[in-house]
């Protein structure tokens, strides 16, 4: 605990002129590098987050599949961005081909590559900024996430009629406007190389140990998660459960119930994302000034359960609910992700946020089909209630946390000027 | 639970079930039309002595002080006279010579004739069909290009003493045009499936509409007929008599419950008077596929009552039983738009009502969802609540302060 204490403020402490103290860090370095320049500065991790947030941009625009893991480290990047790049031409060239399966195999590649970067791009989030401005990282994270998939939303079907207008047939349209769209993947590609360059930059500047950063999943780790982290879990799974099958079958809920037009109910459904794009890295600065953030994630779990009680008993206009839980959704992100790189340590960090997405996304396949089951044979107040149950578990999951917290008196939820407190008596 | 009337898509509050109100009305109710838990159900096909068979059904439900009288009958266009009394003595005479003849007035009576509480009808006087196929407009009337209308008054039907099942207190008229150039209904029918219930329940068949010893159920399903556009829909002309001058109301009941129809979250009712009186009531769905269900919904839509002038076929039981009465008003039910599910797939349509007196039966959440509201609501907060109390009076387990070596 001691010595990754130490790497960490190696790698995050502010540099002499913010603090006033010098960093045994800065001092081996041969010279004083200018500030966009050096990895120990604010304005270097700031570059290195503008890249992390484009390399999840690419996978969000373009919608990821279920993961398959592999070792994390710099190449391990590269190798999974290429295969989002490689996954995304094949899909394009099924569509220019007219031919299904090629387009399932190249979706298939894409997943591969897909949410492995997904992890990767949270594992590298802590590594570079855990102490700092985590919950900010996440929160801008999933904002350019969300931004992407508004971007896929509205420009893909304009960029569609654009390229029918050219004179093609069906097919070929689709599959043109795909390899466009492979554009945003290459862009990752350039992301993830550049982030290794730098990574490897700052090992070699800040002399970062290898090996302690979380970059090898081993799941043999799976057996040391603490309760916690498992809570943690459950609180993910349970959550993301009741949002995302929701806003795929909302449509239809929206027209038949509240009576909106077939646009409306389409822009009401993604009011969730739109709000989420700017809200996210508001909160997630909200959570990295105040801390406590099992008390955050306690407020977005309540918040989305009053939201779906809301949508479920009620026929109060829709909107109300719908930017609720965009509110929640976004600060839910914030400030849970951040929380497994404080009960985790960091050479199972990788292991942990690849179990945490792998279970996520089992959970809302299994719960997708579950949804659509109940909506055919019950209806949608069914559906909702099955929603509300599932939150339920998941405040549950959010109350137990805090009391296992506080009877073990761990540091999920301190606030900020206690973590620095923590810092400051560490350093001494 | 909570069954809403309020205009569409408002910001009105969700009211309370008006059980205070249901029961204060109760109590200043008629005899004859406050509702009755349970009654004696008794089909009864009233054979014509003279002449070729014609249909005549009467369904007489008694209750403790109450009989309800419903007299369906194809003779003419399929029709249904509806009668409550206030007495469960109550019977129906019918004087088929007189009902037979040009002159029907009389021909149908409740004895005692002045222990009628409430009296109506319900004519289904003609069946439309438009061809949707260039109509992008869900909202457009007509729904697309109108061919020429099937007039149920000139149909043939079955005999339902065939159909008749003493078990499930049902039976069906089923008839097709008599006269038909392009043979559209050689292999097909327009059903009309009548249920009488002595109880409260709920079928299993979409659409599950709740139905109580008060009323009774009438299922119209149109199978087999060849529709003679691509994409046809079909609207059924139903008139009715007002009660007075002015015609009976519709209203649309918004509700937040679709557990028993699914993505149908919205009751139509049509009002006699106000309540108790007589009413039908409605889903605004019809199916395309035998078993029901989300995928082969269609949307039914009602249009606003008004009142006919005579070119409506008339039916002879109605003019027995009310004179010759002029203030009929009518509606039209549309079924389907030009997307989605509609006749086309299957050449199956069926669409369901309930016919009663009293106070419509609305429907309440049923007890899985309050337990798992409970449940999901409770849970969370004992267990803060035990928690928290065991935190702080329970053993302490770690202190805050830091040993100093």
């Amino acid at each position: 605990m001691e010595e990754e204490d130490e790497e960490a403020r190696g790698l995050l402490a502010n540099g002499p002129d913010e603090t006033g103290r010098d960093t045994p860090a800065a001092l081996a370095a041969p010279e004083t590098l200018p500030a966009l320049c050096d990895p120990s500065r604010l304005a270097h991790r700031l570059l290195v987050l503008l890249l992390m947030c484009f390399l999840g941009f690419a996978i969000f625009a373009m919608i990821i599949l279920p993961p398959f893991r592999l070792r994390l480290n710099g190449w391990g990047t590269i190798i999974f961005s290429c295969f989002i790049c490689i996954g995304q031409v094949v899909f394009a060239l099924g569509g220019i081909f007219n031919a299904y399966w090629l387009m399932e195999f190249g979706r298939f590649v894409f997943g591969i590559g897909g949410e492995s970067l997904a992890v990767a791009q949270n594992t590298y989030a802590v590594s570079w900024f855990k102490g700092k401005e985590l919950n900010l990282v996440f929160g801008l994270q999933l904002s350019m996430a969300r931004v992407g998939s508004t971007v896929n939303m509205n420009l893909m079907g304009w960029l569609y009629s654009k390229v029918e207008a050219l004179g093609s047939a069906g097919h070929t349209t689709l599959g043109i406007t795909l390899m466009i769209g492979a554009i945003t993947c290459i862009l990752s590609l350039i992301c993830a190389l550049a982030l290794a360059y730098l990574d490897q930059r700052a090992e070699r500047i800040l002399h970062k140990e290898q090996g302690k950063t979380g970059e090898v999943i081993k799941l043999t780790d799976v057996k040391d998660f603490s309760l916690p982290l498992w809570l943690i879990f459950i609180i993910c799974v349970c959550y993301y459960v009741a949002v995302f099958p929701f806003i795929g079958l909302g449509k239809v809920f929206f027209t038949e119930k509240f009576g909106f037009s077939s646009q409306a109910a389409g822009a009401i459904n993604s009011v969730v994302y739109v709000i989420s794009a700017p809200m996210s890295p508001i909160f997630g600065l909200l959570v990295d000034k105040t801390g406590k953030n099992i008390i955050w994630v306690l407020c977005a779990v309540v918040t989305t359960l009053a939201s779906h009680m809301l949508l479920a008993f009620t026929l109060w206009n829709p909107w109300i609910a719908m930017c609720l839980l965009g509110l929640s959704y976004s600060l839910l992100a914030c400030a849970l992700w951040p929380m497994v790189a404080f009960v985790v340590p960091e050479h199972q960090l990788g292991t942990a946020y690849g179990f945490m997405q792998s279970i996520q996304n089992l959970g809302l396949a299994i719960s997708s089909i579950i949804a659509g089951m109940i909506l055919d044979t019950r209806g949608y107040l069914f559906l909702e209630v099955f929603f509300i149950a599932c939150v339920s578990l998941s405040l549950l999951a959010v109350v137990f946390l805090y009391l296992v917290n506080r009877a073990q008196g761990g540091n999920l939820n301190y606030s900020a000027r206690q973590r620095e407190e923590i810092k400051v008596s560490h350093s001494e | 639970m909570c069954s809403c009337e309020e205009p569409r898509r408002g910001w009105g509050r969700c009211a309370p079930s008006p059980m205070l109100l249901l029961s204060l009305l109760l109590s200043a109710a008629p005899l004859g039309l406050r509702g009755e838990d349970a009654r004696q159900v008794s089909l009864e096909v009233i054979p014509d002595p003279t002449g070729p068979p014609e249909n005549l059904l009467h369904i007489r439900a008694v209750g403790s002080n109450s009989t309800l009288h419903y007299v369906w009958s194809s003779l003419g266009p399929p029709a249904v006279v509806l009668v409550a009394t206030n007495t469960s003595h109550s019977t129906l005479s019918v004087n088929w010579s007189c009902l037979l003849s040009p002159e029907p007035a009389g021909g149908l009576v409740v004895h005692p004739e002045d222990s009628v509480q409430f009296s109506s009808a319900l004519v289904f006087t003609r069946l439309f069909e438009f061809d949707s196929t260039n109509t992008s407009d869900e909202a457009a009337e007509p729904p697309g290009k109108p061919y020429p209308p099937y007039s149920l008054a000139e149909w043939s039907w079955n005999n339902v003493t065939d159909s008749l099942d003493p078990a499930t207190l049902s039976t069906t008229f089923r008839g097709h045009p008599i006269h038909d150039p392009i043979g559209a209904f050689a292999n097909g029918s327009l059903a009309f499936r009548v249920q009488a219930f002595s109880g409260s329940g709920r079928p299993a068949q979409p659409p599950r509409l709740l139905h109580t010893a008060d009323t009774c159920q009438l299922e119209v399903a149109l199978v087999g007929a060849v529709p003679r556009g691509n994409r046809s829909l079909f609207r059924l002309e139903v008139a009715t008599l007002g009660q007075g001058p002015d015609c009976p109301s519709l209203r649309e009941h918004h509700s937040i419950d679709d557990e028993y129809a699914p993505a149908v979250f919205q009751l139509d009712q049509l009002l006699w008077g106000s309540l108790p009186s007589g009413f039908m009531q409605w889903r605004p769905v019809a199916f395309s596929q035998k078993q029901g269900g989300r995928e082969s919904s269609l949307p039914c839509q009602v249009s606003p009552l008004y009142p006919t002038l005579a070119y409506l076929p008339q039916s002879p039981i109605v003019r027995a039983f009310f004179g010759s009465q002029n203030n009929f008003c009518a509606f039209n039910l549309t079924f389907g738009t030009s997307a989605g599910p509609g006749y086309w797939d299957q050449h199956y349509l069926s669409w369901s009502m309930l016919l009663g007196v009293g106070f419509p039966p609305m429907d309440a959440l049923s007890p899985l969802v309050l337990g798992i509201m409970a449940v999901a609501l409770g849970a969370p907060g004992l267990v803060l609540l035990a928690g928290g109390l065991f935190l702080l009076l329970g053993p302490k387990r770690y202190s805050e302060y830091q040993p100093i070596n």
